[in-house]
C-alpha cells in the first residue's frame, strides 16, 4: 500500500470515529484534526486533489489501489465498508479545504445514506466534492470483466506447473525460465486484483491433483504473502516455494502418488519421504541461490506443525518452521482437505475446511497466519454452496474483503429448489438476506466450477 | 527544453555500452552514466516521462528510431526484445540507483538472463515496462472438473465432517490481529528480509542426508561449504565438515581444497575477531596434509604471534605424526617460513627429525636458532638445548635458558651457579639474569638454596649499583622456592646491617605477604 494514501486512510478513520463519540472542541479530535490537517498540506504539495475513491470493493488513494494488509486492515476495512453503505464512488479534497469543513464533513459518516445524502447538500461544502453511485451501477458485477485475463494466467501457469513436474519425473532438464515467469504474471495478477485468481483455485481436478495443488498452494501462500506485504523478492520465494512444496513426489513412484485407491500404511510412509526428497528435487531444479534455499525448508518443513509435531521428524526440537512453510502449511491443508482425494472421495466444505483450521490453530496451524488466511479466503470460501436464510441456494463468487461472512454470491437455485440463472448478490449490501448454511453443491446437482469458470 | 531527444537516447545507448565494457566503477562507466542521469534528470522534469518502443533490432522514441542494430549479439533492442520487453517508461522522480541498476541488468551479455525477470524482480519505481508474453498455440480449454457424486445424504456427510473435526459452524471466527501479534511478525519479516538462515538450510541438508545419500545434496553442501569459507563464515563451515567428518566416504573438503582457496586465508589470522578465528582454526583442522606446504607459506604473514602459535599448532595436528610435508621447508631460505617449518615439526614431535633440527645448530639467523631451541625442547633434548648457552646472540640465550627451566634440567646446576657468580655476569641485560636465576630455581639443586643465600648476602665494594639486581633476583628465587628455610633467609637479611639487602628482602616478604593475604 502507498504510505501516504495508507497514513491518510488511518488518520481519516480515526478522525471520523472520533467525531461519533466527542465533540469537536475534545482534545482527542482537535489533535487528530491537526494531525489530518499537516498530512493534508503535505500531500497538496505534491498534488492538486486528493481523490479517495470506492470501485465495488476496493479502495483507490489518487487513482492507486489500496491493498488490504495485515496493518491498516481495520481502517480501510471501515472506509471501504461505510463507502459502500452511504453509497458513495468518490470524496474528492481541494486545497482549499478547511478545519470545520472537514470536521462537519467526517460527522455525517455517522447517518443512513439518505440522510448523509440531505445533510451534504444542506450544507454545502466547497471544497469536498462526493459523487454516489446509482442503484444500477452498484448491481452491475464490472469487476468481472478482467476475468479472461486472470483465466488466461491461471491457465497457464497450471500449464508450466504441469510442465515442470512431468518434466521432473521423466528426468529432463527443466525450463526455469517459464517456471520463474509463471511467478512474476501470479505475483502480478494477485497484485492486480487479489480475489479474482484466489477464487480460481476452487477449481478442483481429481485427475490432475498434483498439479493443481502445486499451483493452488502456490497461489493461495501468495496471497497470504501480499497481505503480509512482502517484499517482491520474498514473494517470488514464497510463491516458488508454494509452487514446489510437494516437488519431491516426483521421486516416488508414480503409480503410488496417483494410486486411486486408499494408501496402506507403508505407502503412507513412503508418501511422507516426498518432504525430504523435495530438498534434492529442488536443488536439482533451481541450484543454489536463495530462492531455491527458501524453497528447499518450505519442502522440508512444510508438514511440520505450528506445536513441533509432524513429520519428517526434527533432528534439532528447537528449530521451528519458518514463515514460508508455516504459510504454505496452512494453505497446503486447506487446498487438500477441500480436494477429492483416493482416500477421501468426498472433499470437505471449504467453509468446514476454514473451520478446521480454526479449530487447530496455535496448534497445527500459525494462529496470526490462519487469521490472515481466512481473512483472504472468508468464512465461506469462493466455490462454496450456500442456503439461504430465504431458501435459495447460491455459490460464493468472491470475498468481501471488509466483510469475511458477507460474500459476493450468485444464485443458482430459487427457494423451491429450481435451478435458475440468478442474479449476482453483494450480501455486504443486503440487509435482510444471509447465509444460512454451506452445503454439498451435488446435493442439488451443482457444479460450481462452472459458475466460477463462465463468470 | 534544454536537453534534446537524439542525445539522450545517444546517452543511454552509450550508458549501456559502456557497462558492457568497463565495471560500473570504472571512471569511463561514470563519466557516460552521470552525464546520461544529468540528461534524463532535466528531460523527464520538463516532460515528466519518457517511453521507448523497443522493436526487434530498433528502439523508438514517438515516430523517431533513435537506435537500431541488426547484429544480434550486440543489439541492446534485440536483447530487450526477445524477452517480450515492448516498451520501458522513464518517469519523473527516477534515482541515480534505480537507474544503475536498470543500466547493469539490460547491459548484461549472459544470454540465459531474462532481462524481463530481471527488471521486475528490481521492482523500480520510476521505470516500468510492458511485457508481451510468449503466445499460446492452442487457445485456453479447460475441461471443468465433475464433482464426485455419490449415493450418499450430503447433510449428514456435512454432520459426520463436524463431529469427527469437533467443529460447529456456529462458533464465532474472530480474524482480529492483536497490535503484538503484528509487531512480532514484522520482526520475523524483517528477519527474512534481511538474511537467508544458511545454518538452518545447512541443518536441513544434513538431516536429509541422514534419511537419503543424495548426490544432489552433498554436491549443495560441498557448494555452500565453498560459499561459507569464501565469505569468511567459517561458523558454517564447520558446522557442514563436522557433520560429514563421520562419513569416511564423503569428503567435501578434499574436493574443495586448493592452492588459491588457502593462499586466499593470507590475512585472515590478523584480521577475524576472536570468535571467527577460533572457528577458522577449527576448521583448519579437517584440510589434508596436502595443504600443508600452501599453509606453511602463508604463514610468513602471520602477525599476531599468538594466533600464528596456534596455527603452527594446528598444522602439526593435521600432519598426524608425518614429518614428510614439512622436513622440505628445512632448506628454504625465506627465514620465516623457515622457523615456522620447524616449530612445527618441534609440535610434530616425530624424534626422527632431530638429526635434521641439528644441522640448523649454527645457522646464521639468530630467529632460526631460536626457532630450533623450541623445536628441541619439544622433544626434551635438554642438553643439546644447552649447548645454545654460549650463543652469541642474546635472545637465542634467554630462549635456551627458558627451555632448559622448562625442562627442568638438574644437569645444568653447576654451570649455571658458576656464571651467576662470575663478576661479569652483572654486565648481562635484566632478562637474562633474570633467566639464569628462574632457569637455576627450576633444577630444585640441594644446593640451591645455600648458593642463593650467598649471592644475596654477599658484601661488595664495587658495582654495588650492578649487584643490586643481583641481589633482588637472588630473593626473587627464595621467595619462589618458598619453603620455610628459604623465608628464614630473607628473614634474616631484615636484620643485615647492608641496607640494599635489608631492601630487596623487606620487598620480596611484602611481595609474600600479599600473595597469602590474596590467597
Amino acid at each position: 500500500m502507498n504510505k501516504p494514501g495508507k497514513d491518510f486512510i488511518t488518520t481519516l478513520y480515526a478522525l471520523i470515529k472520533a467525531t461519533f463519540v466527542y465533540d469537536f472542541n475534545n482534545d482527542v479530535v482537535v489533535n487528530l484534526m491537526n494531525k489530518f490537517m499537516n498530512q493534508l498540506k503535505t500531500l497538496f504539495q505534491i498534488c492538486n486533489q486528493i481523490e479517495i475513491m470506492r470501485y465495488r470493493d476496493y479502495i483507490f488513494f489518487n487513482k492507486i489501489r489500496m491493498r488490504f494488509e495485515i496493518e491498516g486492515y481495520a481502517s480501510l476495512q471501515f472506509i471501504e465498508e461505510n463507502l459502500k453503505r452511504l453509497g458513495i464512488k468518490s470524496i474528492i479534497l481541494l486545497p482549499s479545504l478547511k478545519t470545520q469543513e472537514i470536521l462537519k464533513f467526517a460527522a455525517l459518516f455517522k447517518l443512513n445514506r439518505e440522510g448523509f445524502i440531505q445533510k451534504f447538500n444542506q450544507i454545502g461544502f466547497g471544497s469536498i466534492n462526493v459523487e454516489f453511485y446509482t442503484a444500477e451501477e452498484e448491481t452491475i458485477p464490472e469487476f468481472l470483466k478482467d476475468g479472461e485475463q486472470i483465466k488466461k494466467t491461471y491457465f497457464k501457469a497450471l500449464k508450466v506447473t504441469k510442465n515442470l513436474i512431468q518434466t521432473l519425473w521423466n528426468r529432463q532438464p527443466v525450463d526455469t525460465k517459464s517456471f520463474r515467469r509463471v511467478i512474476y504474471t501470479l505475483i502480478d495478477s494477485l497484485s492486480q486484483d487479489e480475489f479474482g485468481l484466489t477464487a480460481l483455485t476452487a477449481i478442483k481436478n481429481f485427475d490432475e491433483y498434483t498439479y493443481n495443488h502445486s499451483l493452488n498452494v502456490g497461489i493461495l501462500s501468495l496471497a497470504v504473502g501480499q497481505r503480509l506485504d512482502l517484499e517482491r523478492k520474498n514473494l517470488v520465494k514464497l510463491g516458488t516455494a508454494g509452487l514446489l512444496h510437494d516437488i519431491g513426489k516426483v521421486a516416488i513412484s508414480k503409480d503410488l502418488v496417483d494410486k486411486n485407491r486408499p494408501l496402506t500404511e507403508e505407502e503412507w510412509e513412503i508418501m511422507k519421504k516426498h518432504s525430504i526428497f523435495g530438498v534434492s528435487e529442488i536443488i536439482k531444479t533451481r541450484g543454489l541461490d536463495d530462492i531455491a534455499f527458501a524453497s528447499l525448508l518450505a519442502a522440508y518443513q512444510h508438514h511440520w506443525n505450528y506445536d513441533g509435531t509432524g513429520y519428517p521428524e526434527k533432528m534439532d526440537p528447537k528449530i521451528k518452521p519458518n514463515l514460508f512453510a508455516r504459510i504454505i502449511r496452512i494453505c497446503d491443508a486447506y487446498d487438500a482437505m477441500t480436494t477429492s482425494r483416493p482416500y477421501q472421495i468426498l472433499p470437505y466444505l471449504p467453509a468446514a475446511a476454514i473451520r478446521v483450521l480454526w479449530a487447530h490453530i496455535g496448534s497445527y496451524f500459525d494462529q496470526l497466519l490462519t487469521k490472515v488466511f481466512i481473512q483472504i479466503l472468508g468464512i465461506y470460501p469462493v466455490s462454496s454452496c450456500v442456503e439461504l436464510n430465504n431458501g435459495e441456494i447460491a455459490i460464493v463468487l468472491r470475498q468481501n474483503p471488509a466483510h469475511i461472512d458477507k460474500p459476493i454470491i450468485k444464485i443458482v437455485m430459487n427457494s423451491k429448489k429450481e435451478k435458475m440463472n440468478g442474479p449476482i448478490i453483494d450480501l455486504s449490501l443486503e440487509k435482510n438476506v444471509n447465509i444460512l448454511k454451506a452445503i454439498y453443491p451435488q446435493k442439488y446437482d451443482i457444479n460450481p466450477a462452472e459458475h466460477l469458470i463462465t463468470i | 527544453m534544454t536537453v534534446n531527444i537524439q542525445e539522450l537516447a545517444i546517452d543511454l545507448i552509450k550508458t549501456i555500452k559502456a557497462a558492457q565494457i568497463y565495471q560500473t566503477s570504472h571512471p569511463s562507466f561514470k563519466n557516460f552514466f552521470n552525464q546520461f542521469y544529468q540528461d534524463i534528470t532535466e528531460f523527464l522534469k520538463a516532460s515528466h516521462e519518457f517511453i521507448l518502443q523497443v522493436e526487434r533490432f530498433s528502439i523508438r522514441y514517438e515516430d523517431r528510431i533513435i537506435y537500431e542494430e541488426t547484429e544480434k549479439d550486440i543489439s541492446v533492442a534485440f536483447r530487450l526484445f526477445k524477452d517480450g520487453i515492448r516498451e520501458i517508461k522513464f518517469t519523473e522522480g527516477i534515482t541515480e540507483d534505480e537507474l544503475l541498476i536498470f543500466v547493469e541488468i539490460v547491459s548484461k551479455s549472459d544470454r540465459d538472463q531474462d532481462i524481463a525477470l530481471n527488471l521486475w524482480e528490481c521492482d523500480f519505481l520510476h521505470i516500468t515496462f510492458y511485457v508481451v508474453e510468449e503466445e499460446e498455440d492452442e487457445k485456453l480449454s479447460y475441461a471443468l472438473p465433475e464433482l464426485p457424486k455419490l449415493e450418499i445424504n450430503y447433510d449428514e456427510a456435512v454432520r459426520g465432517v463436524l463431529t469427527r473435526e469437533k467443529i460447529d459452524f456456529a462458533d464465532k471466527v474472530s480474524v482480529e490481529i492483536s497490535p503484538e501479534e503484528l509487531r512480532m511478525l514484522k520482526t520475523e519479516i524483517a528477519e527474512i528480509e534481511n538474511q537467508t538462515d544458511l545454518n538452518i538450510v545447512i541443518s536441513t541438508l544434513i538431516d536429509v542426508l541422514k534419511n537419503t545419500k543424495s548426490q544432489e545434496v552433498i554436491d549443495a553442501l560441498a557448494e555452500i561449504l565453498e560459499l561459507c569459507i569464501n565469505n569468511n563464515d567459517f561458523k558454517n563451515a564447520i558446522l557442514i565438515v563436522n557433520y560429514l567428518w563421520n562419513y569416511t566416504d564423503i569428503n567435501l573438503i578434499s574436493r574443495i581444497e586448493n592452492e588459491g582457496m588457502i593462499a586466499s586465508f593470507a590475512e585472515l589470522p590478523d584480521i577475524l575477531d576472536n570468535q571467527s578465528f577460533s572457528d577458522f582454526v577449527g576448521l583448519v583442522g579437517f584440510f589434508s596434509k596436502k595443504t600443508i606446504p600452501w599453509f606453511i607459506r602463508i604463514l610468513k604473514n602471520v602477525k599476531n604471534e599468538e594466533r600464528l602459535r596456534i596455527l603452527q599448532e594446528r598444522l602439526a595436528y593435521i600432519c598426524q605424526g608425518d614429518v614428510e610435508p614439512v622436513l622440505i621447508f628445512l632448506k628454504e631460505k625465506d627465514i620465516k617460513i623457515l622457523t615456522n617449518a620447524i616449530v612445527i615439526l618441534g609440535n610434530i614431535k616425530n624424534p626422527s627429525v632431530i638429526p635434521h633440527l641439528k644441522t640448523l645448530t649454527l645457522h646464521p639467523s639468530p630467529l632460526v636458532r631460536k626457532a630450533i631451541v623450541d623445536a628441541l625442547t619439544e622433544f626434551g633434548e635438554a642438553r643439546m638445548v644447552s649447548d645454545f648457552l654460549a650463543d652469541t646472540d642474546v635472545n637465542v640465550r634467554i630462549k635456551a635458558l627458558q627451555a632448559l627451566e622448562k625442562l627442568s634440567y638438574s644437569p645444568i646446576y653447576q654451570k649455571l651457579i658458576k656464571t651467576i657468580k662470575q663478576r661479569n655476569f652483572l654486565n648481562l641485560n635484566y632478562n637474562e639474569q633474570k633467566a639464569y636465576f628462574d632457569c637455576l630455581v627450576a633444577t630444585g639443586n640441594k644446593r640451591l638454596v645455600k648458593d642463593l643465600e650467598k649471592v644475596l648476602f654477599k658484601w661488595v665494594l664495587f658495582n654495588r649499583q650492578k649487584y643490586l639486581l643481583k641481589r633482588q633476583l637472588s630473593a626473587q628465587a627464595l621467595a619462589k622456592i618458598g619453603n620455610e628455610n628459604a623465608v628464614s633467609i630473607l628473614r634474616k637479611g631484615l636484620k643485615k646491617r647492608d641496607e640494599d639487602i635489608r631492601a630487596v628482602c623487606e620487598n620480596v616478604l611484602k611481595f609474600i605477604e600479599g600473595k597469602k593475604k590474596s590467597e
